[in-house]
């Protein structure tokens, strides 16, 4: 069998790419808005991890994926690395949300009430369908709920641990820290983070490997304006609007830089909706910046910032993980060759015992 | 598209630590790393380099395990004439720029070629310590000792360093550097090299580089050689080549051949007539 | 009035100064920006993460206008322009730390052209050693070669003449007056 593949190489992809594409344009025959409406929690996840809010675009990207959500997440952090930058928005205050659901599990009752509003808490996981129960709903709308948290009594009264406040805010799509991390940067990384992988760092905290069963003040599913600096009028104009999920946890409490003792808060922020994330990133940043007192509390990855800043993004872990598949034939002899010396250095040693 | 894929403040990022990265030889520099549309892990690091210090007159070469027509090097290599249109050779010798994995040339290196190497891990010290911020400070101070006591543990129990590839190496007599997954072979190579050469670690976003003409040297004990990959006996079946890494390959009969791993090597070998 | 490719000027431009301070002593060509050499190099060289000082007579508001960088003072800024050897400003800038070498200010003084001292210059670019004009005098050499005794902190220089000629000496050069 004569050797030369090397030219083959170029074909050997276009006919793969072919093979490939014959799987992934079946999902052509799927509108965007179908996508959009039907599967918008897999809009969601892709448009978090992918760090671009974009369903039209994420929806794209799914159907390229052919359903792989974490591959549509890489599509979308390509196309916004070819995205110019224009400018800055005006910071966001969740507080400032048009709330399509807001809930507290730290009081029975809060301004506004429970707002459940649209949530499967409470579905029976049962793959038969389920009549919809006779409901009889208010005329309801998110426009006039803008509430704020359900903490801000306790941060009123000064009980709430603050940390110090950053001049201006890193971004790390600009400029990656080294330590000591900058906390803007921090929950830009679990912002982005891949969510399972965030779910599984936060659910160690859970188990004993950190603070155990931290409570949440509040969580909040709505919309959000973004504002911009018209750079010719000077005046700010609201350019559109983003759904976003927000959660803040309390956890224990600690000392402050005072030397005060107050209570311990966490904050989870996610573009779309994404519960179980948003609870996640809270819950480690409650473990990052604050002393726990469970007795697994030494040494844990949810509080060790190094885990944190380098292993919970999708997109690197993913690359990554699934570079193994290249060609490492040479990297492979040569450990080969190792391997053979070494035995044989032992087969020497083991004679003149 | 715009050139080069990039957008001019990224590239001028990358630029701004390629400087500093040659003034300060085997030292890591950190930068943002965009995520390209290509995967992470799969020579991001690499392809910044090359977008960023390409122009309308380099020729660019692309190898992968020595080897130009190895699927991950076909795709880079097309990604990137795609954004540039750049002229592209399989011939080291015709390069400007050649964007490499796990290998050096065969073929010496001349002034104003760049080489490019795709890194995984760019710090050498993380195989004795994981901690970014122990590292940094490991550099710091010139403290490489974690790595002798690993090169001592190792000879005493195997003989021999158990290091294959990504041999650690002193550079400038100032910093250990990780050379990229190369073998021991490659690794001589790496000082007094007549060209530039670029290392980019797009995962973990950093790059360093070696000047020209910089001192590069294995870790190794005053009383021990530094052993390389050995093909004694053994000889290119296509070109008869007894002077270059060797390729082992299996054919449906379960025979082995050896074939020279650096393919370009083997073909002006075989243009000049220097066939067995 | 022509169309100016501004990033075409600065990857070719970039490509001179990768040159130059990979084999420090060798001329290269800048493409000017504005009829100015200088120009080119901050437009090359300059964006909104990095700061940079300036005192001189060249419109560099242009280039501000531009690129966005901050401005810094001369002890704190990452690039230093200078329409002339300014042996106290290349004292005052930041040679970075031991943790962060790279942190540190990088020069670029015009000058008329590069006659002046004999220099041996040696160590990383240089084959062995070479023989070059640089447009410096020995108090400049003293104290290059003394605030980068303390490598890996220390810092870079550029030279830049009236024919848009570039010429670079790195921190881990080694001057010598002959």
């Amino acid at each position: 069998m004569a050797y030369y593949a090397i030219k083959g190489g170029e074909e050997a992809i276009k006919n793969s790419l072919n093979f490939y594409s014959d799987i992934v344009n079946k999902s052509d025959v799927l509108d965007d808005n179908d996508l959009i409406e039907g599967l918008t929690f897999s809009i969601d996840k892709v448009i978090s991890e992918g760090s671009l809010y974009s369903k039209k675009l994420a929806s794209k990207a799914i159907k390229r994926s052919a359903g792989d959500l974490l591959n549509a997440s890489f599509f979308l952090r390509a196309h916004r690395s070819s995205c110019q930058r224009i400018g800055i928005c005006k910071t966001i205050d969740v507080n400032d949300m048009r709330l399509k659901r807001r809930i507290s599990s730290a009081f029975k009752d809060i301004e506004g009430g429970q707002l459940l509003g649209p949530s499967n808490d409470y579905e029976i996981k049962l793959l038969i369908d389920l009549k919809n129960e006779e409901v009889d709903i208010e005329e309801f709308s998110s426009n006039n709920c803008v509430i704020k948290s359900a903490l801000t009594p306790l941060r009123d009264d000064n009980l709430i641990k603050e940390l110090p406040k950053e001049e201006k805010p890193w971004d790390i799509t600009r400029n990656y820290p080294s330590a000591p991390y900058p906390r803007s940067a921090v929950l830009q990384v679990m912002s982005r983070a891949e969510s399972g992988s965030i779910l599984a760092v936060g659910y160690t905290t859970m188990r004993g490997y950190g603070d155990v069963h931290p409570t949440i003040g509040d969580l909040r599913i709505g919309e959000l304006d973004i504002s911009f600096t018209h750079p010719f009028t000077k005046n700010e104009v609201k350019i559109g609007e983003i759904e976003a999920t927000a959660v803040e946890s309390v956890g224990t409490f600690n000392e402050d830089s005072q030397g005060d003792t107050k209570l311990t808060t966490g904050f989870g922020f996610c573009f779309g909706k994404n519960e179980t994330k948003a609870i996640s990133m809270s819950i480690v940043d409650l473990a990052l910046y604050n002393n726990s007192y469970s007795v697994g509390g030494e040494n844990i990855i949810a509080a060790d910032f190094e885990m944190i800043m380098h292993h919970l993004d999708g997109i690197e872990s993913f690359g990554f993980t699934n570079h193994f598949k290249l060609p490492h034939y040479v990297t492979f002899q040569t450990d080969y060759q190792i391997f053979k010396s070494a035995q044989k250095y032992a087969q020497t040693n083991s004679k003149e015992d | 598209m715009r050139y080069a894929f990039l957008d001019e403040e990224a590239k001028k990022e990358i630029r701004r630590s390629i400087l500093k990265a040659i003034a300060i030889p085997g030292y890591i520099v950190s930068f943002a790393s965009r995520e390209l549309p290509v995967a992470r892990g799969w020579g991001t690091g690499g392809l910044q380099l090359s977008l960023a210090i390409i122009n309308e007159e380099d020729t660019l070469k692309v190898i992968d395990q020595g080897c130009d027509g190895s699927v991950n090097a076909v795709n880079i290599r097309n990604f990137i004439s795609s954004v540039t249109n750049v002229k592209t050779t399989t011939k080291t010798q015709e390069a400007s720029i050649i964007q490499t994995r796990h290998r050096v040339p065969e073929i010496d290196l001349q002034e104003g070629q760049t080489l490019v190497y795709q890194v995984p891990i760019p710090d050498i010290l993380e195989t004795v310590e994981p901690n970014l911020e122990k590292q940094k400070l490991l550099h710091a101070n010139a403290d490489y000792s974690k790595l002798w006591v690993l090169l001592y543990e190792d000879t005493s129990m195997f003989g021999d360093s158990r290091i294959s590839s990504r041999y650690p190496v002193m550079v400038n007599d100032r910093y250990a550097m990780d050379p990229s997954p190369i073998p021991k072979y490659d690794t001589p190579k790496l000082g007094d090299c007549k060209a530039l050469q670029l290392f980019g670690a797009g995962r973990e976003k950093k790059i360093y580089a070696v000047p020209p003409y910089t001192k590069v040297e294995p870790l190794k004990f005053e009383d021990r050689e530094f052993k390389v990959e050995n093909f004694d006996g053994k000889a290119c079946a296509r070109c008869g080549s007894t002077n270059s890494f060797l390729d082992e390959v299996y054919d449906d009969n379960g025979d082995v051949s050896y074939y020279c791993n650096d393919t370009d090597y083997c073909d002006t070998r075989l243009e000049l007539g220097e066939s067995k | 009035m022509d169309t100016v490719d501004i990033e075409k000027k600065n990857r070719n431009n970039f490509k001179a100064m990768m040159n130059a301070l990979s084999m420090p002593g060798d001329i290269h060509k800048i493409e000017e920006l504005f009829n100015s050499p200088l120009l080119a190099i901050a437009n090359t060289l300059l964006y909104s993460e990095v700061s940079f000082y300036y005192d001189g007579d060249e419109e560099f508001e242009l280039i501000e206008a531009i690129t966005n960088p901050k401005k810094e003072d001369a002890s704190k800024a990452d690039y230093v322009f200078c329409d002339e050897l300014n042996e106290y400003l290349f004292n005052k800038g930041k040679v970075g730390t031991s943790k962060d070498p790279e942190f540190s200010t990088t020069y670029i003084f015009k000058c008329k052209d590069f006659n002046g001292l004999d220099i041996l210059l040696s160590g990383p670019g240089i084959d062995g050693t070479k023989k070059v004009k640089l447009p410096i005098d020995k108090s400049f050499v003293e104290f290059f070669n003394e605030k980068n005794s303390y490598y890996p902190l220390g810092n870079e220089v550029y030279f830049l003449n009236e024919k848009s000629e570039i010429i670079a000496i790195s921190r881990t050069t080694n001057l010598e007056v002959l």
